[in-house]
């Protein structure tokens, strides 16, 4: 490219300074008109080319944007806590208090949260509640189903 | 007795109110003091490093830290100065026509000066003797103004390439951002676009107008020189190539972004909604509280985007407005010398100054053309999956 224009401007500078040398006459116009076909003939040269050549289109996209994954994955945990932080409250509400929830879960290209497991530790916590036991877990079982949008069996009592 | 009773009434709704003042504000200052603490948290987990030297890099003051800029940012403190930046526009604006004048008053001396001398001399005896000087002296007029015109396109191609590099160093972080705070649609429309933006747009202006531009020049210098040969068709012909690329990626560009972004920022405002709609009544006692956390942890993500989206909407101002005003100050002292030439002078030396200054406006437009596309881009990224909270 850069030669193709640097040609051009020696061209049109060599054919002026040949057009104010010469004397007006019948040989200075034909001289005249071969410089101009030359100079025609050096500014068509790329298209000229251009039927040898492959046409290289350059690449239309740029790097691949690359996503700050350390980020996701505390962003991730940290609504995960969140919402560890809400079943625990919602089970005391049932009368369970001082339960341990740990939903264990993944995320896939799109980083949307898949639970995979809910992990309820009862060993410290105590239930109280006039009815019986495995009525009250059962409620707080399905509680945490609707609140969470998982199956019952992966939901996880344990002591 | 009934005025006694009313006294208590008064006292006891008064009390009704500020407790409810205080209760109100307490609660405020709980959940603005979370959000700050959540803020900070987000940020060190974030990576801006190369954000931040690219921002000290080109900012190039010590007074302004990038960290600092986002924290003052984040907390409200920051606020514009018209005046300063009014004035440090002026200042850059009168710094670049001081630059300049030695060069436009040499060029009005040559053309002067060529003027004086054909007016003194037998137009008859002396026509050739004039055409040679006329030569000369365009030559090294071309020549002074050629060297400031490379400067100037070295300048553009240098903020062109400094644009990719800047699109290339955000896009992760605001699109990291917007898929942690679930604008999914939105990062599927914008990834591409940032993409084609940094790669298929700059390459288009760096490889194809940018040179295309230069000929264009070239083809009017020459044709100003030459007394035999003309190219201003063939200068015409570029012109109009330069244009159609200009108007057909401005609008493929514009068309696609704005009809992508509005409709992914509708469908993730809708899913979110949806989704904390679902929350808060499916569970009646904990739903509200909930909502209320997971706000507070999208409130952050949020707001950060939006503050590196307005740090590189400055740091874009910031590198543009130099280089637009030189080319401005550029045209507009040409297009003044053309005039003071013309009467004087030879109308040739003149016709070669406005050509000149042609070129420049459409260096001005591709930079303004990639510039307002980045700008564009990242407005609609700090608009889009605003609505969640």
């Amino acid at each position: 490219m850069k030669n193709w224009i640097f040609s051009i401007v020696v061209n049109a500078i060599f054919s002026s300074i040949i057009s104010l040398i010469l004397p007006d006459g019948k040989t200075s116009k034909t001289i005249k008109s071969i410089i101009s076909l030359l100079l025609v003939i050096v500014i068509l040269q790329p298209v000229i080319n251009l039927s040898n050549d492959e046409i290289l289109l350059g690449d239309l996209y740029g790097n691949e944007v690359i996503i700050q994954t350390s980020y996701l994955d505390y962003f991730n945990k940290k609504t995960i806590s969140e919402k560890e932080k809400y079943c625990a409250e919602l089970l005391s509400k049932y009368g369970i208090d001082n339960s341990l929830v740990d939903i264990i879960f993944e995320t896939d290209d799109k980083n949307t949260i898949i639970i995979k497991k809910i992990q309820i530790n009862l060993k410290n916590s105590g239930i109280y509640s006039d009815k019986d036991n495995i009525y009250i877990i059962a409620r707080a079982k399905n509680a945490i189903k609707d609140f969470l949008s998982v199956k019952e069996e992966q939901i996880e009592f344990y002591e | 007795m009934i005025n006694i009773n009313k006294r208590k009434a008064i006292i006891f709704c008064l009390l009704i109110f500020i407790l409810f003042c205080f209760f109100n504000f307490e609660n405020k200052t709980v959940y603005a003091d979370e959000l700050s603490d959540n803020i900070k948290e987000q940020l060190e987990n974030l990576d801006l490093t190369g954000l931040s030297d690219f921002f000290n890099e080109n900012i190039g003051s010590n007074d302004i830290d990038f960290f600092a800029y986002i924290n003052s940012l984040l907390n409200g403190e920051y606020s514009v100065d018209y005046t300063t930046i009014f004035n440090h526009v002026l200042n850059t604006f009168l710094t670049g026509v001081y630059d300049s004048l030695p060069v436009f008053i040499s060029i009005a001396g040559i053309a002067v000066l060529f003027g004086v001398v054909k007016n003194i001399s037998d137009e008859k005896r002396a026509s050739s003797t004039n055409n040679v000087l006329l030569f000369v002296c365009l030559l090294s007029i071309i020549l002074i103004l050629f060297t400031q015109i490379l400067s100037l396109y070295k300048n553009v191609e240098n903020i062109i390439k400094n644009i990719a590099i800047l699109t290339e160093i955000m896009s992760p972080i605001i699109v990291t951002l917007m898929l942690a705070i679930g604008a999914k649609a939105s990062v599927a429309a914008y990834t591409p676009t940032v993409a084609f933006l940094s790669g298929g747009v700059i390459n288009i202006m760096l490889t194809v107008v940018l040179p295309l531009i230069g000929l264009t020049c070239i083809f009017n210098i020459v044709s100003t020189i030459s007394q035999s040969i003309k190219f201003t068709k063939f200068a015409d012909f570029f012109a109009g190539i330069i244009k159609w690329i200009l108007g057909l990626t401005i609008l493929i560009f514009g068309f696609f972004i704005s009809i992508q972004g509005i409709t992914s920022a509708h469908f993730d405002g809708i899913s979110i909604r949806a989704a904390k709609y679902a929350i808060s009544n499916s569970i009646p006692i904990v739903g509200g509280f909930l909502k209320d956390g997971f706000d507070i942890i999208v409130a952050g993500g949020i707001l950060i985007k939006n503050t590196i989206g307005v740090s590189v909407l400055f740091l874009l101002f910031v590198m543009i407005i130099k280089p637009l005003l030189s080319l401005g100050t550029f045209s507009i002292l040409l297009k003044f010398t053309a005039a003071i030439i013309e009467p004087i002078s030879e109308p040739k030396i003149s016709d070669a100054c406005i050509s000149i200054s042609k070129t420049i406006t459409y260096l001005t437009s591709v930079l303004l053309i990639v510039g307002m596309m980045l700008f564009i881009m990242i407005l609609l990224m700090i608009f889009s999956a605003n609505a969640f909270i």
